[in-house]
């Protein structure tokens, strides 16, 4: 007899817990719709794409994945946004981690908010007078100049995560390190940057990403020769009969990167929006 | 750094010109005077701050919302909120440019989704009265999410204890939202509303690649005005003038919602 009010109680539980389940695809279904529609749109012919009502059924077609790569030089674009994004984020850490590394040691709180302002000015802020300086150097569509200006991006994201890293490191075992007679230095490159590897490793990926994804510099700085990825796809919808298939195909393999690379680092990125809103 | 910020402060000051390459002349505060009387100028600061008063509720009621319901504890759970956050990484030009074709007034889905739940089409993008909400829209889908993980950061501080506390005493849920986890969310929200203040004022990539500001310049904003009269006109010191106003705008707006935030906690 003691048997049945359980069995409720299961019952209960099981009928609660789908309802969350439902409410928690259909919360989180809007914004999976697009990726959805994305996909889809990518797999159908010009015709299928433009048809209404619209078509959720249908035979699909890898032609447009194979039009984005026989039409347009996309490895090249590709190349050119690895280098951007990679050489940012490498000349970032660069310069970056030793930043990170001085504000955190000597707690120079000012420095650190002035590079939150520099992080909340416009874009186009740095853009403009880099463009004037660039324009009179003749450097622009050239590789250092997109590196460099891609700094403004990369610089910020890998400082500030390191920061975090530098400074969750317990005071006592820097001091221990002190008194076994480690230099500043040594201290620096045998304790404290092993012990933030995986905050160096996550900050290093966000800027990837970031740049990656960043979209008015390479604009305004890059011609034919330096062009990423999102201005060629732009450029593509501004001076071709815009067909929705290849577009749709173009803009999964611009995602593809930081999507994936986001697959292994969320739960790092997580943590540390977590955190943003406590420490203010 | 810091250079590019005072360089801008200068090239305000200046008029382009350009003959024999590009030079400038000194006009003093003459940029400044003519914002006043500039129409599309005013047009701009309007429209940035009709994005904002959008965005911001939206993010507040959806963000919070989706914070309870994510933030659980559950299997998968931070599988779940992987996925959730992958339109925070979605090459915003490459996403901009979808949502543009789901946009499109005659064969759009969007359109086809509120004509089958018996709902009137709408222009979204190609008419002026409702190409900001729809530019909101595409933000919010790419924005939310982080809206939510700090959100999420703040409800998991909150002693579990304290919510058992006052269920048990006969609290329903909607009272202990209201009265324990809204009042100590408070500063959390904050932040998380500074993170969309600094993010709505400066949108640029879904509003360039999906309207460049038309119809009409109806969904003009600074930060487009300045890259427009900067790299399409050549028009350096009225873009400066345009970007000092917007940085002054963000800035003035994060330092009031930091006060407020020490005020509330």
């Amino acid at each position: 007899m003691k048997i049945e009010p359980l069995k409720g109680k299961k019952l209960k539980k099981f009928f609660k817990s789908l309802l969350f389940w439902i409410a928690l695809i259909l919360a989180l279904s809007p914004f999976l719709f697009i990726f959805l529609w994305m996909v889809l749109s990518s797999f159908k012919n010009q015709f299928q794409n433009i048809c209404y009502p619209p078509l959720w059924i249908f035979k699909p077609t890898f032609e447009n994945y194979i039009r984005v790569f026989r039409e347009t030089p996309f490895l090249k674009y590709f190349i050119n946004s690895t280098i951007i994004s990679g050489g940012a984020t490498l000349v970032g850490l660069l310069f970056g981690i030793p930043a990170a590394y001085a504000i955190a040691q000597f707690r120079r709180k000012g420095i650190a908010l002035l590079i939150l302002i520099l992080r909340i000015a416009p874009g186009i802020m740095f853009l403009l007078p880099c463009f004037i300086l660039f324009t009179k150097l003749g450097l622009i569509d050239t590789y250092p100049a997109l590196v460099f200006m891609h700094l403004a991006i990369s610089l910020p994201v890998i400082i500030w995560l390191t920061i975090g890293g530098f400074e969750e490191i317990p005071l006592e075992l820097k001091e221990a390190a002190y008194i076994d007679g480690c230099s500043n230095f040594g201290c620096f490159w045998r304790l404290e940057l092993p012990l933030t590897k995986s905050f160096i490793t996550i900050a290093g990926l966000m800027s990837f990403i970031f740049c990656w994804n960043y979209f008015i510099f390479s604009l305004v700085l890059s011609q034919s020769n330096t062009t990423p990825l999102p201005v060629a796809v732009f450029n593509f919808v501004s001076y071709e009969t815009t067909e929705w298939g290849p577009l749709a195909a173009a803009s999964i393999l611009i995602t593809l990167p930081p999507t994936i690379l986001m697959m292994f680092i969320h739960r790092g990125f997580i943590k540390s929006f977590l955190t943003a809103g406590i420490k203010g | 750094m810091v250079f590019p910020m005072f360089y801008t402060g200068y090239l305000s000051l200046h008029r382009s010109v350009l003959i024999g390459g590009l030079n400038f002349q000194f006009i003093g505060l003459k940029h400044y005077i003519n914002l006043f009387t500039d129409k599309i100028f005013l047009t701009s600061l309007l429209n940035t701050f009709y994005f904002y008063i959008l965005s911001i509720p939206l993010h507040l009621v959806v963000g919070t919302a989706l914070a309870l319901l994510i933030g659980r504890k559950f299997k998968g759970d931070y599988l779940v909120r992987g996925i959730f956050i992958l339109p925070t990484v979605t090459t915003p030009v490459a996403a901009a440019l979808i949502w543009g074709t789901m946009f499109n007034p005659t064969v759009g889905i969007f359109n086809y989704l509120l004509n089958s739940i018996g709902l009137p089409s709408s222009l979204w993008v190609a008419h002026p009265s409702t190409v900001i909400p729809s530019l909101v829209l595409v933000d919010s889908w790419a924005t939310i999410p982080l809206t939510t993980l700090i959100i999420m950061g703040g409800l998991q501080t909150i002693p579990s204890e304290l919510i058992e506390a006052a269920r048990i005493d006969g609290a329903s849920a909607y009272k202990v939202f209201k009265h324990i986890m809204l009042p100590l969310l408070r500063p959390t929200i904050i932040v998380a509303v500074i993170f969309q203040t600094i993010q709505i004022f400066r949108i640029f990539d879904p509003a360039w690649v999906i309207t460049q500001g038309g119809p009409k310049n109806s969904s003009m904003t600074l930060n487009l005005l300045a890259y427009r009269e900067a790299f399409l006109f050549t028009h350096i010191g009225k873009a400066s003038v345009t970007l000092i106003v917007l940085f002054l705008i963000i800035i003035v707006s994060c330092g009031i919602l930091a006060k407020f935030r020490k005020v509330v906690s």
